[in-house]
């Protein structure tokens, strides 16, 4: 697999590699999608597997279930202000918008 | 200067909806998120706790669907297996860092002469302050509609008119959750690419952006340069359109069917009981008012409100037409929505037609008829004639001012500014609009 | 440390639960336990049942549970054997772990597995590796190691974990213990985090098969699915998982197959060549279904949150703890999902699925049960196939097909880590647990 396209995977899937985590990945990747090779012989089908048949009833009542657990779930945030999950901003609507480089006026 | 060429711009919409219901998408929190404290109406299903799974399609999101396609002319995706597809990427308000969205529930709608490409569901994400950093979770996983017109459009007012009267549907069918507006993505273009403005609130900056827009690559083709497929969002304080890389333009979402969620069908049961109890379709009913006779105005706020159709629609026959109509506008509706009624009046529609007939044989005056129409709201039955209605009181009041009556008539407008007043005073719960036209009818004669 | 005896006589289920405690704090060195349940909080679960008229004890009362990692138990860590669920506790619990205290069971803690069960040897667990309570320096198997381990050097009665494409039958194999998969989704996954969805299935292990039964009856959700116990006279081998065995477990599956024999039983050899679709369509599903499963994980919501300077430089950082196992494989599904691939392989290994369901079912018909072993080689060395993931791929070979088809699977130990396994058809969990404990008896195990 080449370089410039694990990279885009792994901007894909947020995920930062170090240059050796490359080189090995690369190899790696290669042999094991070869490894999937013999799903060639199979032409896609709309055949649908069923692990488990459809059930007979397919959707849900509309109603309300009141949950204890939020406080808990609030906790466990990493960073938390008056119970709001806090997380980096993004800068869009300040006064110096044209020299953020993730935002440009058009 | 370049060649403006001939440019035909083209406009299509993503229009999300809020469908009232109970709960979310896929999880039993309330979906009545408005006005809750920060992420205090969430569960480990809509904040994406690892592990967490998600319960079956909430029934009433598809019944909304079904009905709304019914209004629209749409074609019900019946036999099809419908699948839940995973949208895929990263940011701060989606919990599970994808997104749940149906395949298309609806297709080939039209209205306005617009055809309707599709109508999906999908659940909605949470609400991250990008100025401050913060993320609440209790929107994440409310149910929406998405609509999704073909690129019909062709003006900014056409596209305007469009939404106002697609907004008067939802309002007359109670669709939308209140105090959560729509949200709609526009696209616009001019020549072979799109501009996609995205996530636009309300009618006025929807006609800002295309307007913006249209200039933006009108401008591009005149300097001769190409125009872009652009994901644009407008800052409403600046008035100017901008692109932010954060949401990236050419995404590639790897849908992948949901394996938590089986795939399912809408059942023609379920689509005939809900075609029974629809109401009647209110633009059409509208045409047909205007048809009989009645003014656009008039056939408008009669088709504004289900209960006022469906009351009309029976009545309208057994009594004066006109004068029916005429009462519903300036009358019924207003008494109706004071008391927040919006369930069927058709208890009333006798004592309608009563009422309504004696007003065009003029057995009694307008106003005695609304205090009788108040009084059978509020609960008292009398159908007594009032000595103290506002007919009379006008009445009384012209005999005393005879004065500011010859005043009015020469040209003194203050002199109805006066006698308005004096009626007001003595009749404080009356709208000054009524109190005004009766008096004019009084003075002309 | 131990409370004192007091003069209060000990119940019989003070004192189990006790002593399980105390061997946990012994074989502390086999590192079976990620997370063990406070002193405390245990003599209050014990106080509470111990209140309790016998009329009214549940089912699995007094029973002791070891959980795998990747389970909900609210109020527990929740880590997955991850770094990147560092300081998480559950905000709530997995519908089958409130199944079990329902019953009154007892959770004695969370035990090590490989990282978001990505293993086959509990090597790739971002904390410890468990130890082979039977075979020194061999591995536990995976990925539910600390479960195997738990159970297999009895620190509790039942292990509950999670089988994808082995994940349950393999460890226990490789500890000689029992263990048994059900249908897949007649249990609820709800709080067993996702590897593959359509592959993961809630599973346990026991020493013999004991309360198997008690627990697929509780947890299931489609009872009416369930087909009845049906008596067994006739059951298949597929050829081509004989071939490729090493000796030893060649030696022991034929021994095995003979004993069945002399008990009664007839086995008639099929052939699949479909066989070798499995394995490369099982990776292709689990690769693209987890990097969904991983998606969630940003940082934001719950483990470590590093400053980053943008939410995309953010996310980066807080997923760059995660183990090189999971990142190969969130590489390997988003490779795999692209829309330029067209989700080819994906859609490719969905469809090779439905070949295979449709010819299990046709040798179902034939033979209610099939048998084979478990794993294609004996526990090999800490060590020895962490190197290259294919290599470590390959102990799955047998166990991915009972995933791939959503059919009910389990295991019998026959000894020095090797073991038998059972399949039947989809909703055939009672002949296949009949089968189990019929059987165990019949085959030697140490």
């Amino acid at each position: 697999m080449k370089k410039e396209e694990l990279e885009k995977l792994a901007h894909l899937a947020r995920l930062e590699l170090t240059e050796k985590e490359f080189q090995e990945f690369e190899k790696e990747l290669a042999e094991i999608l070869k490894f999937l090779e013999p799903l060639n012989t199979i032409d896609i089908q709309e055949e649908r597997f069923q692990t488990n048949e459809k059930q007979e009833n397919e959707f849900r009542k509309d109603c309300i279930h009141i949950h204890l657990n939020s406080k808990n779930i609030v906790k466990m945030f990493p960073e938390q202000k008056n119970s709001l999950a806090v997380v980096p901003k993004t800068f869009y609507k300040n006064s110096s918008w044209e020299q953020n480089s993730n935002s440009r006026r058009v | 200067m370049g060649k403006l060429g001939e440019c035909s711009m083209k406009i299509g919409l993503e229009i999300h909806i809020y469908p009232r219901t109970e709960s979310k998408l896929f999880c039993a929190c309330s979906a009545d998120y408005v006005g809750k404290k920060g992420n205090e109406n969430i569960c480990e299903i809509c904040t994406g706790q690892p592990g967490a799974k998600p319960l079956k399609l909430n029934q009433t999101v598809i019944e909304q669907a079904i009905e709304l396609s019914h209004f629209l002319h749409g074609t019900i995706v019946e036999k099809k297996q419908i699948k839940i597809l995973r949208k895929h990427y990263f940011y701060p308000d989606l919990p599970n860092n994808f997104q749940r969205t149906t395949e298309p529930l609806i297709i080939q709608g039209k209205f306005r002469g617009v055809n309707i490409r599709e109508i999906h569901a999908e659940e909605d994400a949470g609400d991250y302050d990008f100025e401050h950093g913060t993320v609440n979770f209790n929107r994440s996983g409310v149910p929406l509609l998405e609509l999704v017109t073909e690129p019909e459009l062709y003006s900014g007012p056409e596209t305007i008119e469009f939404l106002k009267e697609f907004k008067y549907l939802l309002d007359y069918l109670e669709f939308c959750r209140t105090g959560a507006e729509f949200k709609i993505d526009v696209n616009v273009s001019i020549g072979a690419e799109r501009g996609e403005i995205k996530n636009l609130n309300s009618i006025h900056d929807i006609e800002i952006a295309i307007e913006l827009e249209e200039q933006r690559q009108k401008m591009l083709m005149a300097q001769g340069k190409k125009i872009v497929r652009k994901t644009l969002h407008l800052d409403r304080k600046a008035r100017c359109l901008f692109e932010s890389r954060d949401k990236e333009d050419t995404a590639d979402y790897r849908h992948l069917p949901d394996p938590d969620i089986a795939s399912f069908a809408i059942d023609s049961k379920m689509i005939e009981a809900i075609i029974q109890q629809a109401p009647i379709h209110p633009l059409n009913y509208r045409n047909q008012l205007i048809q009989k006779g009645l003014a656009f105005s008039t056939a408008q706020t009669i088709c504004s409100k289900k209960n006022l159709v469906k009351s009309f629609s029976k009545i309208s026959s057994r009594c004066d037409f006109l004068t029916a109509g005429l009462f519903f506008q300036k009358h019924v509706k207003h008494e109706l929505e004071y008391r927040n009624i919006s369930q069927s009046i058709e208890f009333l529609n006798e004592f309608l037609i009563e009422i309504i007939q004696k007003m065009k044989e003029k057995q009694i005056e307008e106003m005695q008829a609304v205090e009788w129409l108040r009084n059978k709201l509020d609960g008292k039955t009398e159908m007594k004639i009032s000595e103290n209605n506002l007919e009379t009181a006008i009445k009384q009041i012209l005999e005393k001012n005879e004065q500011a009556v010859l005043d009015y008539r020469n040209g003194k407008q203050n002199s109805l500014n006066f006698l308005i007043g004096k009626i007001k005073q003595e009749n404080k719960n009356q709208k000054v609009e009524i109190i005004q036209e009766i008096l004019l009818a009084k003075i002309k004669n | 440390m131990m409370p004192k005896k007091t003069g209060k006589a000990l119940t019989e289920l003070r004192e189990r639960t006790l002593n399980y405690l105390e061997q946990i704090a012994r074989k502390s060195e086999l590192q079976a336990f990620n997370s063990v349940e406070s002193l405390g909080k245990l003599l209050e679960r014990i106080n509470e049942l111990e209140k309790k008229p016998k009329e009214k004890h549940g089912k699995l009362f007094g029973l002791c549970f070891s959980i795998k990692d990747v389970f909900a138990v609210q109020g527990l860590p929740f880590q997955c054997s991850s770094k990147s669920l560092d300081g998480y506790i559950a905000p709530y619990s997995a519908k089958v772990v409130e199944q079990i205290l329902k019953e009154d069971g007892i959770i004695l803690g969370k035990t090590n597995c490989d990282e978001f069960a990505c293993g086959s040897s509990g090597e790739n667990s971002a904390f410890q590796t468990s130890q082979n309570p039977k075979f020194k320096g061999k591995t536990c198997g995976g990925s539910s190691s600390g479960t195997a381990c738990s159970v297999s050097a009895e620190l509790c009665d039942i292990g509950l974990g999670s089988d994808t494409g082995g994940s349950i039958r393999l460890p226990a194999t490789f500890c000689n213990i029992q263990s048994f998969k059900p249908t897949h989704d007649i249990i609820s996954r709800h709080g067993l985090s996702d590897l593959a969805m359509s592959l993961d299935t809630v599973a346990w292990m026991e020493k013999t098969v004991q309360y198997s039964e008690t627990l697929l009856n509780l947890f299931c959700e489609q009872k009416e699915k369930l087909k009845e116990k049906k008596e067994i006279t006739q059951i298949g081998i597929i050829r081509e998982q004989m071939e490729n065995l090493d000796t030893k477990v060649e030696q022991k599956i034929k021994k095995t197959i003979q004993t069945l024999e002399r008990k009664g039983l007839e086995v008639i050899e099929h052939s699949m060549p479909l066989q070798k679709i499995a394995v490369p369509a099982y990776y292709a599903c689990m690769y693209a279904e987890f990097s969904s499963s991983m998606q969630k994980f940003d940082g934001f919501k719950y483990g470590k949150q590093f400053s980053g300077s943008d939410i995309i430089e953010a996310v980066k950082v807080n997923r760059s703890v995660l183990g090189k196992e999971v990142k190969r494989r969130i590489l390997l599904g988003t490779y795999l999902t692209q829309k330029e691939e067209s989700q080819k392989f994906y859609k490719k290994a969905l469809t090779a699925r439905a070949r295979l369901q449709k010819e299990y079912t046709q040798l179902f018909q034939k033979t209610p049960i099939l048998i084979s072993s478990v794993a294609p080689v004996p526990p090999f060395g800490l060590g020895e196939k962490i190197a290259d993931p294919i290599q470590m791929y390959s102990a799955d070979l047998l166990t991915v097909q009972a995933n791939l088809i959503g059919s009910p699977a389990g295991s019998i130990s026959l000894g020095e880590g090797i073991g038998l396994q059972v399949m039947g058809n989809q909703f055939e969990d009672k002949t296949v647990l009949g089968c189990l404990q019929k059987w165990e008896n019949w085959v030697n195990a140490p």
